[in-house]
């Protein structure tokens, strides 16, 4: 074991760890790769706060300078952009592996940490959906805040700290700024610190064998995770080169587009909301939040965590796999398969 | 002596104690989060002296938002926001037609025709010193009539 | 540990991903910066103008140099100067004052505004007049004159009769206030919303006028220039508008006639037909005295939804005194239809091209010459007027005495006009002959008897069974309060009928009502509900449509 250079990283690595940690069929990386995209997020959009101001009149001329006459603004935003949607789909991944592995198990607090900062990612790309003040994101805006309404008790409390008051306006966007640029950022560092920290508390990866073959964590795991996260850089730049951020026309309070869509993760919430706004905006979606915060307390079958698709929970991952495919089945449909009005229409 | 002889109520005193501190700058915080909405959008504003209403109809005010009602000796105040996407609607003799994507409302809110779902709100209403005001912001289901 | 396990694989994912990562690196380095303009230029043009206390920040010079075409390859790298437009100066306006477009961007996409609603989309050449107006008053204007034939078209079609373009008290509140449309829309968006108002939303009220396209473009200049912030006033002024909108004075032209009678000074004719004169919009006004009683006319001049409810027609705002003079310009000035031409030439086919020629003057404005319905006034019609062509069955299933008596004493509640002092009996027989002969198809006595109706129950029946009945089979088309307007109305052309229309109602029986329920109205989309409606839920429901006209269930 090589005990030079230790660094803080080394804190949150033990010194071995079971090989089967590295194998790729274990975690497939999300963690990682989740990991990579909030570095990039946190450094390009440092980058961007630097030329960024909240505020209504000047936001969409400050997004233009960036984008298109600033050296390599374009690509920070494009970075950025990508980078955050990466994010989303990635710790959706990755709540989906350990939940399917069932590595939840004696894990409940980390478990709870990572559900926490799945719903702060999902905060941070509404807040920062909006900061363009451009047509799409103002009306996505007024959508999703719409959407938060249907919900009952909390629904318009929330909607009114996030909104800064009853309508998408000048206290919105600095609200919508302050809690994407300041507030999330702050907590998510914490979360993810004790959601890395508690990794190791609860002895390494969940694994279903106890004791078997251990290999040195420097240098195999540092090069198993660097390598994830290279990989993730590299076709996060290349996305970010290919498809460039989208921007439209300045935000018009008067004039919506038809139809006006909330950001693509929660189209899904607004296609169930169009069926129906009692079971549509509130019984499923407290279903699934209750399935998801409950599932570690009452999951009590016997195989340990750590092995994928467990026959004896089938039940358990069935149900999940009935949300997430739901869920992707209704996103899909929302965002292409709706016209004006909400109508279905056949996207080609 | 009654230090050693109570753990217990050391104990809660102390979690008693932190509990209260945070709760306290918890409330206080939430507060100040909350405030945004009250001097912005909630607020009492004036719409016009009462004579403007001479006859029984539907008097719309684009620029605030809301269509003021005078239906026999009553006055209510109407939101003009459409229900789907918050458009500013016409004001005809049939109701309100939402120039967005043609949702229409009858003569009293009611909603007659989608996209919209939910009737039109209200806005509370007073009429002070002869003029009438209105609470912006925030909305009721009911209207609330003030007789004159 | 066991240092022959190693993972070496784990060795070359890591160097591979290096690779990969610094790969993309470099094209990021190669690719990701700004491309396009900033190739060309020394530099960014970064100028600030002041218009009026507000300031206006552009990069447009970066390309544009001298004001003139881009100075890039494809023109040369020459340099273009602006054209000379003094008494203005290009120095002390910028470019986005007039042209618009994102001076922020620097980008050619972008810079010249994005598609969708073109608010910001670059005005060039011609265009630019579109602007004159943000900051001058409305009086003509060297160089602006499209904008200003679309104000005067604006006036005299009586386009403010519904909209209104200034903060105070001028123009209806009918449709949308268009004082700060300019700041909304580009040219294209309203010329297209100008020429064809129905493409959204689909069931629009406002009427598609009979505009060429140079005169909606010229409208859409004029439109163009209705911005939230005029660049004339200060933000003071701004400010204080907010408390008392300044009124723009709005001149009448003076190619506005007000020639010879009201009813073009008053803009009927804008819509309305009256002798020679058209407005392709409403229905002939040239015999309307002699038809409807001066009572009528006057009350639909102050509500025409009393008279016909769901009528497009806004309230005009009049005097007493004008309101006099039309009704008696029109009872006086009412007309009968000429007798026809040429007629009596032959001898031979002299009935049949009277009959034709009645039809033509009097119902080929509503129902069409091909008799289908579709006339030139429908879409503007609040109800569908009703089709003769492959429309037999109706005409089967309808008692001939009905069909007389819709032509002489017209159709209440609808734009159906009484006919009975124009035509005589022989005349009204000779129309309905024709119609039977030319476009429905069936001998006119041709008729299909109908199964009676279930008795009627003794015992007043259940309202609120009646209610349930009606949210379960009538509401979706009729909607909930039975405006005709329920959340599938608009696939359906008639339209579901309005039962909330009192004076349509007021004029039928109880059975015709029960009749329509039990056995539907052939030639609509209304079905028999015979099989599934007991007798006493059929009379629940003919009473509670009764209950709707007369304004009782509505809230």
């Amino acid at each position: 074991m090589n005990l030079k250079g230790r660094n803080f990283l080394d804190h949150l690595h033990p010194a071995l760890v079971r090989s089967r940690t590295l194998s790729p069929m274990t975690t497939l990386g999300f963690g990682i790769a989740c990991l990579t995209c909030f570095v990039i997020l946190a450094a390009t959009g440092f980058s961007l706060f630097l030329y960024y101001i909240p505020d209504t009149s000047l936001a969409y001329e400050r997004i233009l300078h960036i984008t298109t006459t600033l050296h390599y603004g374009g690509l920070v935003r494009s970075l950025h952009f990508t980078a955050a949607n990466a994010l989303i789909i990635l710790s959706v991944l990755h709540l989906s592996r350990v939940f399917l592995t069932g590595a939840y198990k004696g894990r409940v607090l980390n478990w709870i940490y990572g559900l926490a900062l799945f719903f702060l990612i999902l905060l941070a790309a509404f807040t920062g959906y909006l900061l363009p003040w451009d047509q799409i994101s103002y009306w996505a805006a007024r959508v999703g805040a719409g959407l938060a309404e249907s919900f009952p008790l909390i629904g318009p409390e929330a909607q009114r700290m996030v909104l800064g008051g009853t309508e998408v306006g000048e206290e919105t966007l600095l609200r919508a700024f302050a809690i994407h640029a300041a507030g999330i950022p702050m907590l998510m560092v914490i979360l993810i610190s004790l959601h890395l920290w508690r990794i190791r508390r609860d002895g390494g990866l969940a694994a279903p064998e106890k004791d078997v073959d251990r290999i040195p964590a420097v240098p195999w795991l540092y090069r198993a995770e660097g390598g994830v996260a290279f990989l993730t850089f590299a076709i996060l730049i290349v996305v970010a080169l290919i498809f460039p951020a989208p921007l439209y026309e300045r935000a018009d309070p008067l004039h919506p587009p038809n139809p006006a869509k909330a950001p693509w993760y929660f189209v899904g919430l607004q296609e169930m909301l169009a069926h129906s706004v009692f079971l549509g905006g509130f019984v499923v979606p407290v279903f699934i939040l209750f399935f998801l915060f409950l599932a570690p307390l009452l999951d009590t079958s016997p195989s340990p965590g750590g092995k994928w698709l467990a026959s004896d929970r089938a039940g358990w991952n069935s149900t999940f796999l009935l949300i997430l495919i739901g869920q992707t089945v209704l996103i899909i449909i929302g965002q292409w398969f709706r016209g004006p009005n909400w109508s279905f229409r056949i996207p080609f | 002596m009654n230090k050693i002889n109570n753990p217990d109520r050391r104990a809660w005193l102390r979690r008693g104690l932190v509990g209260f501190v945070f709760a306290a700058a918890g409330g206080i915080l939430l507060d100040v989060w909350r405030a945004a909405g009250r001097f912005t959008s909630a607020r009492w504003s004036e719409v016009a002296p009462i004579d403007t209403f001479a006859t029984e109809g539907i008097y719309p005010f684009p620029s605030e938002k809301i269509a003021i009602l005078w239906e026999g000796d009553r006055l209510a105040a109407l939101s003009l926001e459409c229900t789907h996407l918050g458009c500013l609607l016409n004001t005809t003799d049939q109701g309100f037609f939402c120039p967005c994507h043609g949702s229409h409302f009858g003569p009293r809110g009611a909603v007659l025709s989608g996209p919209a779902r939910r009737d039109l709100p209200w806005h509370d209403l007073q009429v002070e010193r002869g003029r009438v005001w209105i609470h912006t912001g925030e909305k009721r289901e009911e209207p609330n009539w003030v007789s004159i | 540990m066991n240092d022959n396990e190693e993972p070496g694989w784990v060795n070359l994912f890591f160097y591979g991903a290096g690779l990969s990562a610094a790969l993309a690196l470099i094209a990021a380095l190669l690719f990701g910066g700004s491309a396009g303009p900033l190739a060309h230029g020394p530099g960014v043009a970064d100028i600030t103008i002041n218009l009026s206390g507000i300031p206006v920040r552009e990069h447009c010079t970066t390309c544009h140099i001298q004001g003139g075409l881009p100075n890039v390859e494809a023109h040369g790298g020459r340099v273009e100067f602006h054209p000379d437009i003094a008494p203005h100066s290009v120095q002390n306006l910028g470019c986005t004052g007039c042209h618009l477009g994102e001076g922020m961007a620097l980008d050619p996409e972008i810079s010249h505004g994005l598609p969708g609603l073109e608010a910001r989309r670059i005005l060039k050449g011609k265009e630019v007049q579109a602007r004159c107006y943000a900051c001058h008053e409305l009086n003509p204007l060297p160089g602006a004159e499209r904008a200003w034939q679309g104000y005067v078209l604006f006036r005299t079609r009586a386009c403010d009769t519904c909209h209104r373009i200034s903060g105070n008290g001028i123009g209806g509140r009918f449709g949308p206030d268009l004082g700060t449309i300019g700041s909304h829309l580009g040219l294209e968006p309203l010329k297209v919303a100008i020429r064809d108002p129905k493409r959204d939303p689909p069931n629009s009220i406002m009427p598609r006028f009979p505009l060429s396209r140079g005169q909606a473009r010229d409208i859409a200049f004029f439109l163009k220039s209705r911005v939230k912030d005029p660049l004339y006033a200060t933000p003071m002024q701004i400010m204080a508008g907010i408390q008392d909108p300044p009124v723009i004075s709005m001149p009448i032209p003076e190619d506005l006639p007000s020639k010879g009678h009201l009813l073009s000074s008053r803009k009927c004719l804008a819509c309305h037909k009256f002798g020679l004169e058209d407005g392709r919009i409403g229905t002939d006004l040239s015999a309307i005295g002699a038809m409807r009683e001066r009572e009528y006319i006057s009350v639909f001049l102050t509500d025409p939804s009393k008279k016909i409810p769901g009528a497009i027609m806004p309230r005009v705002k009049m005097t007493a005194g004008e309101e006099k003079e039309i009704v008696n310009f029109l009872a006086s000035r009412a007309t009968k239809p000429s007798p026809v031409s040429g007629a009596n030439a032959s001898g031979y086919d002299q009935e049949g091209k009277e009959a034709k020629h009645l039809y033509m003057t009097l119902c080929q404005r509503c129902h069409a010459a091909s008799g289908d319905g579709r006339g030139l006034i429908q879409p503007n019609l609040a109800n569908f007027p009703r089709p003769f062509a492959g429309n037999a069955e109706f005409f089967r299933v309808t008692p001939d005495q009905r069909i007389v008596s819709s032509i002489e004493k017209g159709i209440a509640g609808t734009s159906m006009p009484p006919y009975g002092n124009l035509l005589d009996k022989n005349r009204s027989k000779m129309l309905i002959d024709l119609l039977f002969e030319a476009f429905i198809g069936i001998p006119r006595t041709e008729k299909t008897t109908m199964p009676p109706l279930p008795v009627a129950a003794e015992a007043p029946s259940d309202s609120k069974r009646a209610e349930t009945r009606y949210m379960e089979y009538c509401s979706r088309c009729h909607g909930r309060y039975g405006t005709g307007k329920g959340p599938e109305y608009l696939d359906f052309q008639p339209r579901p009928r309005n039962l909330t229309n009192e004076p349509y109602f007021a004029a039928i029986n109880d059975e015709r009502i029960a009749r329509a329920i039990a056995d539907g109205i052939p030639g609509t989309a209304m079905p028999a509900f015979r099989e599934e409606l007991s007798a006493e839920d059929l009379w629940g429901l003919a009473a509670l449509v009764r209950r709707f006209s007369a304004g009782e269930v509505y809230e």
